[in-house]
């Protein structure tokens, strides 16, 4: 277990840059757009609510308003402040799923961090030659392959998250967040807590063989992983666009993107994504991760015999 | 003496390429062995199949066990330095000792901690802004914190100033050997070796082409500077070598006894050097 933590711990000092900073130039921006929607909300609200007073005002101008005039303006102007609140739940303020500091962004930007960090994890140490000091160590290429996995599709995730927990927290603060308008229900919680990990977890399996495809490049790019990642897909949706003329494998290649968990997750959020992945897409979660198994498999091989570039 | 490590008809091949061919040799503990070659004579292959770092063909052992297959449990009792260039650049001193306190079984952070507080080596510094005889100074440092019974150093020193070298080989012999420990060295800077070794071991097209101790080197292997009216004489003696000089030629024979050599001019013994040049231009 302490091997585990530790090794987790080196993933991370190696590649702090890229899995926090990311997500923290994506809270940043969201930060900064929820500011200036409120801002902007502000000015619009005092506008509105200036010209209709003064429209209101000229229209029974010059006198005094009636009773009935007086509860008409009331009534509108309460419909105006729905207006306002329905403008500003929409544009940023939610609850996860549609708004500017929306927790599930964050995945979905993590899982490009995954990406990008699964691309150098077992090509970088080889680069650099490192991989002979690490392989000085006692400690096996499975262990190896599999910590770096867990890293970046679970480690990478996880810290992602958590700055969409502090993203939350700062416009919570400041009055932004959807917690602030409807206070923290079950259906909130699960949406800030219980679904994003949910999302990770079908994600990590539905993309299992995207990020075994992508550590297999890693451990066997002699040159540029991202190129040894584009080349055989572009050769094979060209043999089989043109031979075959069918396009089976590219498209399972691009369905198991782990993106589509939050497409589905955004598209109807009363289904089990869960019974929605493991149930009804069974066979293609299988074979996906059969898929991913050969990837792995051949990772390790490349790691123990062809680790020089 | 136990045998550390125990190689027999060891063979790598790389396509047509013969990188070691069918060498056998035996490496006892509490010696300094070091393993000589010119570029591409098989070194580092022979070092990477010790490390089960390479498949390879034959029968080898290392501390009893194969290398490829246990290369785990192996890795417990064998520290290895590659060249100065291996540590991640990335990582801080601090934090390569956490790892490897955890990582390594042997390892004694208290050690590391103590040899590095001989150095200007800050806990703080990354590997990328230490100079480059420091993060040599650094490895050295982690690598003989390992109580490891075996140490394999492959080129330790290339691209170090003479300080740092000198300061190396000290260390090493101070901190790390003693009778139950083993060094197999390869380098190329063979003068600065030559005290330290115990055993010697050429290697040339992947074969064993000299396997001796020390002290063997001393009674097998004279250099006389043999005067030119003497050459002729000289080379009845089929010297392994001979090298132009002023007023004659340098020899160097094997297995001739040195009364008979005194005749043809001064002798001494043959430094490991000459010998290396000696062996590899020897057509036998």
């Amino acid at each position: 277990m302490q091997e585990l933590l530790i090794t987790l711990k080196r993933e991370y000092w190696e590649n702090r840059a890229v899995i926090v900073g990311l997500p923290l130039i994506v809270a940043t921006m969201a930060l900064i757009a929820a500011i200036g929607v409120e801002i902007i909300q502000d000015k619009i609200a005092d506008h509105s609510v200036s010209a209709f007073i003064q429209e209101r005002v000229e229209a029974n101008s010059p006198g005094e308003l009636s009773k009935s005039e007086l509860k008409e303006l009331n009534e509108d102007l309460k419909e105006l402040e729905m207006d306002l609140d329905d403008f500003s739940w929409n544009i940023g303020n939610d609850e996860p799923g549609n708004g500017i500091g929306d927790i599930y962004w964050f995945i979905g930007v993590s899982w490009l961090a995954s990406f990008y960090y699964l691309l150098g994890a077992l090509y970088n140490d080889r680069k650099d030659k490192s991989i002979l000091f690490w392989k000085s160590l006692p400690i096996s290429e499975r262990f190896n392959v599999a910590t770096k996995l867990g890293f970046g599709t679970v480690v990478v995730t996880t810290i992602s998250i958590m700055i969409g927990w502090a993203l939350t927290g700062v416009l919570f603060l400041f009055g932004l967040s959807g917690i602030g308008y409807f206070g923290l229900s079950p259906s909130s919680l699960y949406g800030y807590v219980v679904a994003p990990f949910e999302a990770v977890i079908i994600g990590l399996f539905w993309g299992a063989p995207v990020f075994a495809y992508l550590a297999w490049a890693s451990a066997a790019a002699k040159r540029s992983p991202f190129l040894l990642v584009i080349v055989p897909i572009v050769v094979l949706a060209f043999l089989e666009g043109v031979v075959f003329e069918n396009v089976e494998i590219i498209s399972f290649f691009f369905s198991h993107m782990p993106f589509a968990v939050l497409g589905h997750m955004n598209d109807d959020p009363s289904q089990s994504v869960f019974s929605m992945f493991f149930v009804e897409e069974a066979r293609r979660m299988f074979a996906g991760l059969i898929v991913a198994a050969g990837f792995i498999f051949a990772a390790i091989w490349y790691r123990d015999n062809k680790f020089e570039i | 003496m136990t045998s550390i490590v125990s190689a027999k008809g060891l063979s790598k091949s790389y396509g047509q390429f013969k990188a070691l061919d069918n060498a056998s040799f035996e490496i006892e503990t509490g010696k300094i062995v070091g393993l000589i070659g010119p570029n591409g004579a098989g070194k580092t292959t022979a070092l990477r199949c010790l490390l089960g770092l390479a498949t390879f063909d034959g029968d080898l052992k290392v501390l009893g066990k194969n290398p490829h297959k246990q290369r785990i449990e192996l890795m417990k009792e064998v520290a290895y330095i590659a060249d100065t260039a291996v540590l991640p650049k990335w990582i801080t001193v601090t934090q390569l000792l956490d790892y490897l306190d955890v990582i390594h079984p042997n390892f004694s952070r208290e050690k590391a901690e103590s040899f590095l507080s001989q150095t200007d080596i800050r806990a703080t510094s990354r590997v990328q802004e230490l100079s480059k005889g420091m993060v040599t100074q650094l490895h050295l440092a982690t690598t003989i914190s390992i109580d490891a019974k075996l140490m394999v150093l492959d080129e330790p020193t290339l691209g170090l100033d003479i300080v740092y070298r000198k300061r190396f080989y000290e260390q090493l012999l101070n901190d790390y050997f003693d009778e139950e420990r083993t060094v197999l060295i390869t380098t190329h800077q063979v003068e600065e070796i030559e005290p330290l070794l115990t055993d010697l071991m050429f290697i040339k097209q992947g074969r064993i082409i000299l396997d001796t101790d020390m002290e063997s080197v001393a009674q097998r292997y004279t250099e006389v500077e043999v005067k030119a009216d003497l050459v002729d004489k000289a080379l009845a003696f089929n010297p392994i070598s001979q090298t132009r000089m002023l007023g004659g030629m340098v020899m160097v024979f094997e297995n001739t006894p040195r009364d008979t050599l005194k005749e043809l001019g001064p002798c001494r013994n043959t430094s490991v050097a000459d010998l290396f040049v000696a062996k590899m231009s020897d057509k036998s």
